[in-house]
């Protein structure tokens, strides 16, 4: 799972079967951080912040536009417009989703963890990555 | 080096209050607010404690150095707008000897945290460290 910053946006790779609520679960424990307290409830706040409005594309592609669209490729290209070589880049396997992350719809300030650093995302990846979603 | 890349709009600045039982170090501090081992997150409140090491001022020395003269640490707290639970747990904390710092977090800081943190609004009460966040809420 790994959050990606694509030209016009940001992104998530994701197994298809990924469930937010199972993530939130895992923070405490995996990352560390006492229950209620400060550092889980701003670790939380912040995926809360990035995860909120995303939009599993392929779930919209398989309900509604997967008899229009030759495959999910076929409609990041064409319906969501994402250039060829990003999709190149994600390497999107059978078995994997892209959420479309719509962190300024819930957060004022969320971005700026990602925006204002380069290594803001990769601190974030490595806490998915110990997440193990 | 960190460029902006998007539009510059006028910085603004955020206080806080923050206090610790025993004298204020990184340690302690992350301890306190709730990591208890190895922690990709850690890097974050790192970024937080630095911003609040390098911006923090001893309450009374930055009284002092205002050019407004106060009476007292109330009359100070409440021209900076805290309410009055707020005032009496400063004084509380000083009457018991505590080293009580003062700052402010910036919106064009040295790290993504304080950036973040600078328009969070957030209270920590508790015995070991008092933090207190909630005038920043923007």
């Amino acid at each position: 799972m790994m959050i990606l910053k694509l030209s016009d946006g940001y992104y998530c790779k994701a197994d298809d079967n990924f469930i937010y609520e199972e993530l939130e679960k895992r923070i405490s424990d995996t990352l560390h951080l006492r229950k209620d307290s400060f550092a889980e409830f701003y670790t939380k706040r912040i995926f809360q912040a990035f995860f909120q409005y995303a939009r599993d594309l392929k779930k919209e592609y398989l309900t509604y536009y997967g008899q229009e669209y030759d495959s999910f490729a076929d409609y990041l290209y064409k319906k969501e417009l994402m250039e060829l070589e990003h999709i190149k880049i994600l390497n999107l396997s059978e078995r994997q989703t892209l959420f479309k992350l719509n962190i300024n719809l819930s957060s004022y300030n969320a971005d700026s963890l990602i925006e204002y650093e380069d290594n803001g995302i990769d601190i974030l990846n490595q806490a998915l990555e110990e997440i193990g979603l | 080096m960190k460029i902006r890349q998007d539009f510059v709009t006028n910085s603004s600045s955020t206080s806080f209050i923050i206090s610790m039982k025993d004298d204020l170090n990184k340690e302690r501090f992350l301890k306190d607010i709730g990591i208890e081992g190895p922690s990709s997150v850690s890097r974050l409140f790192e970024e937080l404690y630095e911003a609040v090491e390098q911006n923090k001022q001893d309450i009374i020395e930055y009284m002092k150095e205002s050019r407004t003269s106060y009476r007292s640490v109330a009359e100070f707290l409440q021209t900076e707008h805290y309410d009055e639970e707020t005032v009496k747990t400063i004084e509380k904390l000083l009457a018991e000897n505590r080293k009580v710092y003062y700052g402010n977090l910036r919106s064009d800081g040295y790290s993504a945290a304080e950036v973040y943190f600078c328009s969070e609004s957030f209270l920590i009460c508790e015995d070991n460290l008092y933090f207190n966040g909630k005038i920043g809420g923007w």
